[in-house]
């Protein structure tokens, strides 16, 4: 391990990423001692995990692959889909015929079992990230839960429970049985933290306005600071690659609530209630945006926007919003950029949790477009008006 | 040919009151024809504006429901339902009535404009998208052509059913009422002019006996 370390060739990446044509020969050890890249885990145990994750990562479907599935009659999709690495989950699942609800609790069971692979493959600091991205999904599970009971919907006419992303087990916080409580403020007594503490906190305005969007807010900038303290606890470039993507990630999700919120003349002071306060490229509520907060509509908000590729990107759309009234345009722009800075995170070295978290980002993007193509064939989308919704 | 009216003595007195209720009748009944055809061509303009209200609505609807299903697409089934769950309201709706050529028609009034704005729907900006919003939007927006298009529709029918009625009395007054008046004064006139005949042969035969018996 010393004297030189020959990384396995990269020739198993997925096609629509460059694979690198060089083969790296690096000392992993004067690489991690000079550069402090990878100091989180051990060289030995990284190595097992990006050996582990690249070839899950052949099993990613590639362009052609997708567009094969786009392309199927709808009597054939199921076939195909069941020569995929989803076929356990699918046979499982026991469809018959092309149910997109269905398809979709498949794969996301499929989605969760990646996500646990790669925490158990990890330690420390890195594994903890990864639990937090995890609870993401718990957090979606609340979150359906509190909407059922703002809803007024009984925990037994709950028929989507099954449909609740299977990750109590790993947290050990049944989260679905709060399904049976009366209203919101017993789903909130029933909580651990540290939902209970945010959740509390915002009940009371929530109690004004009966807006679940109060609650959920609360909860989401729980999560997501709860990941940022995390990246924070990272170093060297784990902590760079983190920061680049899930950073990209919250400052994407920030551009498009405040470009949903400009397009409906919404108070600027309102709309800070609703960014996510860590960001990557630049501080919403800060200076530097405050032109674009107070511009009076979506293309004036891009045009007073700080220079960063984001402007770049949203720039080059504002005439496919102009023609069509709709953010549309903007959502798959931007999406369609970050899946080139995931794709850019994998290009780079490999032996680092850019590997792993871009595999995890690739995967869910993947069952994303699979979901899209169910949705379409179910609803007989013709095929190249599906491709222009899936990211390949 | 039409029946006389019965029990209709045959008397000139009878035949005046006759003569001013067919003249009534027939006035009666132009007044209605006029009010028909107003009214016909009311209902035209407001079929024809149900037509319109319908096809907007339809398109409305078809919109709503593509972007529906590109929301779905995008953020999954389940996801939308969730959502969808949180853009439920309550529509209070001012029910009145106008008069359109003296037809009661109802008048539904928003009392609030359904379209809000996305922080208003209630659901968070995480787990929702752009399509979502501009479906949800496209949903609350034909809501409201629903209901503009049940105030026009029922408009339509209330007017259709004043027609309908109008229609009856005309056809009645045409064909019954009318020539039942015509029939009966014809008749009364030569009962009159019979019993005018009977009384000047009754007359001249009581004039021959007198002058008969004089000589």
């Amino acid at each position: 391990m010393n004297s030189g370390y020959q990384l396995p060739e990269l020739g198993g990446w997925p096609g629509y990423l460059t694979a690198p044509d060089t083969i790296y020969k690096v000392d992993i050890h004067k690489y991690i001692i000079k550069r402090g890249e990878i100091e989180a885990m051990s060289v030995s145990k990284y190595a097992y995990v990006y050996a582990r994750i690249r070839a899950r990562m052949s099993e990613l479907m590639d362009e052609r692959r997708i567009r094969e599935l786009v392309d199927a009659r709808r009597g054939d999709f199921l076939s195909l889909l069941m020569d995929t690495a989803y076929k356990d989950k699918l046979t499982q699942a026991a469809l018959v015929e092309v149910k997109a609800r269905k398809i979709e609790k498949a794969l996301k069971e499929e989605l969760i079992d990646q996500y646990l692979m790669v925490i158990k493959s990890m330690e420390g600091a890195i594994r903890d990230v990864f639990v937090e991205f995890l609870r993401r999904l718990e957090v979606k599970n609340l979150k359906a839960v509190i909407r059922a009971k703002a809803a007024e919907i009984a925990g037994t006419e709950t028929p989507e429970t099954a449909l609740f992303f299977p990750v109590e087990d790993f947290f050990k916080r049944r989260i679905s049985r709060l399904s049976e409580a009366n209203s919101i403020e017993s789903v909130i007594e029933q909580l651990e933290n540290p939902y209970r503490g945010v959740l509390e906190e915002a009940l009371s305005k929530y109690e004004e306005s009966k807006r679940v969007l109060i609650l959920e807010n609360a909860l989401d900038e729980e999560i997501y600071g709860a990941i940022w303290n995390r990246i924070e606890r990272l170093r060297g470039k784990d902590k760079e690659i983190v920061r680049k993507i899930i950073g990209t990630e919250y400052d994407l999700t920030n551009l498009m609530t405040l470009l949903r919120c400009k397009s409906e003349g919404i108070a600027e002071a309102e709309i800070s209630e609703y960014l996510l306060p860590d960001t990557h490229t630049f501080y919403f509520n800060a200076d530097a945006m405050n032109d674009s907060m107070f511009a009076k509509d979506v293309s004036t908000a891009i045009q007073l926007m700080p220079a960063s590729v984001y402007k770049e990107v949203l720039s080059e759309t504002l005439s496919s919003y102009e023609a069509e009234q709709s953010l549309i345009p903007f959502e798959n722009a931007l999406l369609q950029y970050f899946f080139v800075v995931i794709k850019d995170i994998l290009r780079g070295y490999p032996i680092n949790i850019g590997t792993a978290i871009g595999f995890l980002y690739l995967k869910e993007i993947e069952i994303g477009n699979l979901c899209t193509i169910a949705v379409c064939k179910e609803n007989e989308i013709p095929a190249e008006e599906t491709m222009e919704i899936v990211r390949t | 040919m039409p029946e006389i009216i019965e029990g209709v003595s045959p008397t000139r007195m009878e035949l005046l009151r006759l003569s001013r209720r067919e003249k009534l009748a027939e006035k009666g009944h132009d007044l209605l024809r006029e009010k028909r055809d107003a009214l016909i061509a009311e209902l035209l303009d407001v079929v024809s504006e149900v037509r319109n209200a319908r096809k907007e609505m339809e398109d409305k609807l078809k919109e709503a429901f593509a972007f529906l299903i590109f929301a779905q697409a995008r953020s999954g089934v389940e996801q939308v339902r969730q959502l969808s769950l949180m853009t439920s309201q309550e529509i209070e709706l001012e029910f009145s009535s106008r008069s359109i050529m003296g037809v009661r028609v109802p008048s539904l009034k928003l009392e609030t404009e359904l379209a809000r704005k996305v922080t208003e729907r209630g659901y968070g900006f995480i787990d929702s998208s752009a399509a979502v919003d501009r479906s949800a939007r496209s949903f609350e927006e034909a809501v409201e052509k629903i209901i503009k298009l049940a105030e026009l529709e029922e408009a339509v029918r209330n007017l259709a059913r004043e027609v309908e009625k109008i229609k009856r009395r005309v056809n009645a007054l045409e064909y019954i009422m009318i020539p039942r008046l015509k029939t009966t004064r014809k008749y009364i006139r030569m009962r009159l002019e019979e019993m005018e005949r009977e009384n000047f042969t009754r007359l001249k035969r009581i004039k021959a006996m007198l002058e008969k018996r004089e000589r």
